[in-house]
């Protein structure tokens, strides 16, 4: 029985093989155009995330329009804060096929020594969005503007508490590089998630906190918190009433551009490609009213060029900043 | 008088055909997520988005989400007292009981006791959410860093509920615990802690890394070596009223889903700590508050260790409402997928949307009072069904169960370097087990590791060191103090027993 | 048991040297009596350390049980190494076979390892337990498994 089962496993493993080399011939020959079979895009993240949930409205939108001739994947490769799905898609050279999301820890995990790839290891392919940081507080805060912050930090050294989200995330770098900038002393308070940080300014457990403006959208709304500074350079176009940083007297822009990029040395034509799919998907009302509009996030589409070029200066403005914030140097 | 007309109109929302076929398709599809492990009820929602959102209307749309989510908590109970492998993280504690449940023949008991208590505690928190809405939120801001620190010590205390019969291997397990906690990148420093320069590594190791491994590896390995623990079965036994809880089964859990259900509504409503945490703490409480002729019965199959832990998680998926609908702020991974669902249809969360958007939030309310009796009539009829599975040959029901928790532990980072270390943790589990070393302490201290050293920090860095914040505070005061004396009574009652098996020896 | 527990205790009491020794490297403690990095690894290699010495040094004091059964019996280990062992291998093979291939094939082999010796179910279940997953993962969840040398 035994030796009689070994024969029919190999009997089967050769009929497999054979059906997979004839299928795979097929798939050999020398397409005519790019894209030849489904693009798989990698979420650095876990599934539910903001940089997921982001990436699959963006393909939503892309197949519900039918932008792509073949169907973009989404997958989540989470861990090493980006840097696991981040080396995969660097280590994929030459490979068309497989793309990543760009989000924060894109520049600042290498600048740490927390992730083997830099963006020297991709080829651009396009920004569709740029985020930046608000200054929140809670309502009944006695803050009105950063002038009374700096005033009273000074007053009061490491009186004031900041919360952020984790140790090295961009919210840091900010709350670093304003403490440098302004000559104050604070302190910083890292929780796990936007969400527990919103949680504590609501319950008057820290006194303000750099956030995202999706993640406060609602707060601001209801009059439960009120946003003191926007880093952006620029006025956000959704929220008109709140001063820059810089308007303030203080000479600070942290602005950065979700992208997607590609494994390095892919073909010019696969960048062009990708870029006109999501050019077309970043002009659709669903994405610009149904995603943009309501998580606050400014839509700004960017060529490969122009994003290549940004990811450059915003390595460089980090460096700077994580820099300040000594967390380079102490590596 | 408001609710109730209130009420009344978000039931008839829920209960027509259009928006009770979306509930029983998303309870069914649920199910099915939570009952394969790896892919929890957040992986799961986020990986349907998209399917959810192409329904349009909003209130068909967060309904169906709702079912996924209430389907998935009961689903993971299902693996977890056929297979002995935790579907979900929320249901793992489900194993420690439900297992041996399911070994004696009493799957059937033990899968119908989690959907009776699921029920009640679904809905009594439903209620409470109805009746109470947005006043809770005041509740869950109370909770900063200082109180979570000091309810993490208070429910680390019960590791010792653990500790009767071997109390060493039972705090060393627990240490462990804590141990595999602090692997990963440090919150407030970035610095990397015993990564050995592996990135894979720098998020920490996965609590359903390690329960897979524990628990559902080392089922396989003690079955493979011991026949006397595969399924015993009487082939008359499985007609479909045989295999329901009897009464006595009812009457030995009652009080505990009452408490496991305030315990849940409690914990659960925290943002961040959320319904794993609560699954233990009301395991652990059921086991001390149990009379000892009872409690001795705990991790053999006792049909309170199954009801305990499923209620609360059931209260607790509920309670992640509160924050989410009141605040605006997610309070676990899955109702963060919900968030963003709800921005889709164009809905902003926060205290606004009660004003704002009524209908949608009775409507939601109301699918939660018919997605709960959903999930118990759909589980109490698929009960006879999920129990056939266990007549399946042996062998080939191992081989199987292995090859879902390798695909398990694939699917929740796309990567083999989780599979290789739900192998390694299997190897350990069953080392540990074949000596006496308990896994629900090891598992307890992982889950409430992150947060406890966390806490901790936060809380000094905002009193720039000083102890006092535990005690200056209210709530924290309360639960610091109910966690020392909880200590101080665990010395007590060892110091005492050492002396007696002092005095014992010299007699002897 | 007394033999595993003495080797036990010094095998983790060394492990917790190790973790001490390394947690010597973080912070132990930050600026303003806020607790570093290295704070908790430091404690809890302790505190293990100090729960094995107890433990050695009860098992030293007991006498070796009469007939002492070892824990780990030669069926055991072969257990473990054939269950884990396989598993271990079928994943190392997925980048060269595919994920599906691999796991077809290590259920099949262990539902005859554990005994199904009814050669016609071990290969029904290769064949049709990879195509559930399949349907299930791929398909509905869109987990994308590893693709070998056959394109799936």
């Amino acid at each position: 029985m035994n030796k009689k089962c070994i024969q029919w496993l190999t009997a089967i493993i050769v009929v497999a093989m054979m059906g997979a080399f004839v299928a795979g011939c097929g798939g050999d020959k020398k397409a005519a155009s790019y894209p030849t079979k489904s693009i798989e895009m990698v979420v650095p993240f876990a599934a539910g995330g903001g940089s997921d949930i982001m990436a699959r409205s963006l393909v939503k939108v892309v197949m519900d329009k039918k932008l792509s001739s073949q169907p973009i994947l989404i997958s989540n490769k989470p861990g090493g804060s980006g840097s696991i799905g981040y080396a995969y898609t660097a280590d994929k050279k030459g490979d068309p096929y497989v793309i990543a999301t760009v989000s924060s820890s894109f520049y600042t995990a290498p600048l740490l020594g927390q992730s083997p790839v830099s963006y020297k290891d991709f080829t651009p392919i396009c920004g569709f969005a740029m985020d930046t940081l608000l200054l929140v507080v809670r309502e009944d805060s006695k803050y009105q503007n950063v002038k009374e912050i700096i005033a009273d930090a000074k007053a009061n050294p490491k009186s004031i508490s900041v919360g952020g989200t984790s140790g090295t995330s961009d919210d840091a770098v900010m709350f670093f590089a304003f403490q440098e900038r302004t000559g104050t002393e604070m302190k910083y308070v890292p929780f796990n998630s936007g969400g527990e940080v919103m949680t504590a300014i609501l319950g008057g457990h820290v006194d303000m906190a750099w956030v995202n403006p999706g993640e406060a959208l609602g707060q601001l709304e209801a009059k439960k918190a009120r946003a003191i500074a926007v880093a952006s350079k620029e006025r956000l176009k959704e929220m008109q009433q709140v001063p820059t940083l810089t308007e303030q007297g203080v000479n600070l822009v942290l602005a950065q551009f979700r992208g997607i990029v590609g494994p390095k040395d892919i073909s010019p034509e696969a960048v062009q490609y990708l870029g006109e799919v999501f050019k077309k998907a970043s002009e659709q009302p669903d994405w610009t009213d149904g995603y943009l509009k309501k998580n606050s996030v400014e839509g700004r589409f960017m060529s490969a060029k122009e994003f290549g070029d940004s990811m450059a200066e915003t390595t460089k403005m980090y460096e700077e900043f994580l820099t300040l914030a000594g967390k380079i140097n102490k590596k | 008088m408001e609710i109730v007309g209130n009420l009344l109109q978000g039931l008839s929302v829920a209960l027509t055909p259009l928006h009770l076929l979306f509930c029983f398709i998303g309870v069914v599809a649920g199910m099915l997520i939570g009952a394969l492990p790896g892919l929890g009820p957040s992986a799961g929602l986020a990986i349907l988005l998209p399917i959810t959102v192409s329904v349009g209307d909003p209130t068909a749309g967060i309904i169906l989400m709702a079912g996924i989510y209430y389907g998935a908590m009961y689903g993971g109970s299902i693996t977890s007292v056929l297979l002995g492998v935790p579907g979900d993280p929320a249901s793992v504690m489900t194993v420690a009981d439900g297992y041996p449940m399911a070994q004696q023949g009493r799957g059937g008991a033990a899968l119908g006791m989690c959907a009776i208590g699921s029920f009640i505690g679904g809905t009594i928190c439903v209620i409470l959410f109805t009746i109470l809405g947005p006043s809770l939120a005041k509740i869950a801001l109370t909770f900063g860093p200082p109180e979570y620190f000091s309810l993490m010590v208070l429910g680390l205390t019960l590791v010792a509920s653990f500790a009767e019969k071997t109390p060493i291997k039972a705090y060393t397990a627990a240490l462990m615990g804590l141990f595999i906690s602090t692997i990963g990148l440090d919150l407030v420093t970035g610095a990397s802690r015993f990564t050995f320069n592996q990135p894979k590594l720098y998020e920490g190791i996965d609590f359903i890394v390690v329960a897979l491994g524990l628990y559902g590896i080392t089922e396989i390995l003690l079955a493979m070596e011991d026949d006397a623990l595969s399924f015993k079965f009487d082939k008359k036994a499985l007609s479909w009223r045989k295999l329901l809880p009897t009464m006595q089964d009812w009457a030995l859990t009652k009080w505990h889903i009452l408490r496991s259900t305030f315990l849940g509504f409690t914990v659960g409503m925290l943002p961040g700590s959320g319904a794993t945490i609560c699954t233990f703490i009301s395991y652990a409480y059921a086991k001390n508050a149990a009379p000892p002729e009872r409690r001795a019965l705990f991790g053999k199959g006792a049909i309170e260790g199954v009801t305990a832990p499923e209620t609360a998680n059931n209260a607790a998926s509920v309670a992640a409402f509160v924050p989410l609908l009141t605040l605006g702020v997610p309070g676990s991974g899955s109702t963060a997928v919900m968030m963003g669902a709800l921005l889709m249809f164009g809905l902003q969360p926060g205290p606004l949307l009660w004003e704002n958007n009524p209908d949608f939030i009775w409507g939601l309310i109301g699918s939660m009072y018919v997605g709960n009796a959903m999930l118990l009539i759909l589980s109490t009829v698929c009960i006879p069904i999920f129990v056939r599975m266990l007549e399946v040959p042996f062998p080939v029901l191992n081989s199987v169960v292995m090859s879902i928790i390798i695909v398990g532990g694939f699917s929740l980072g796309n990567n083999l370097f989780d599979v290789g270390m739900v192998l390694a943790f299997g190897l350990i589990g069953y080392c540990l087990r074949k000596m006496d070393y308990p896994a629900p302490p090891l598992i307890l201290a992982l889950v409430l590791g992150n947060t406890l050293e966390n806490s901790l920090r936060q809380s000094l860095i905002l009193s720039s060191g000083s102890m006092g914040i535990f005690f200056a505070r209210p709530v924290s005061c309360i639960l610091m103090v109910g966690a020392l004396s909880s200590i101080a009574w665990i010395v007590y009652k060892a110091v005492r027993g050492a002396r007696k098996d002092a005095a014992a020896l010299t007699e002897s | 048991m007394r033999k595993a527990d003495i080797y036990t205790s010094i095998i983790v009491m060394m492990g917790c040297a190790y973790i001490f020794y390394s947690a010597l490297d973080l912070q132990y403690m930050l600026e303003d009596g806020v607790p570093g990095p290295g704070f908790l690894p430091i404690w809890i290699s302790s505190l293990i350390f100090f729960c094995m010495l107890l433990q050695l040094i009860l098992s030293l004091r007991k006498k070796a049980e009469p007939g002492g059964k070892s824990c780990f019996s030669k069926e055991s280990v072969r257990n473990a190494l054939v269950l884990i062992g396989s598993s271990a291998v079928a994943m190392l093979l997925s980048h060269l076979l595919g994920m599906l291939v691999c796991l077809g094939l290590l259920v099949g082999y262990l539902s005859w390892m554990l005994g199904m010796k009814n050669w016609k179910v071990d290969v029904a279940l290769a064949i049709c337990i990879p195509l559930i997953f399949w349907a299930v993962f791929s398909v509905f969840l869109e987990v994308q498994f590893i693709q070998g040398i056959f394109g799936f």
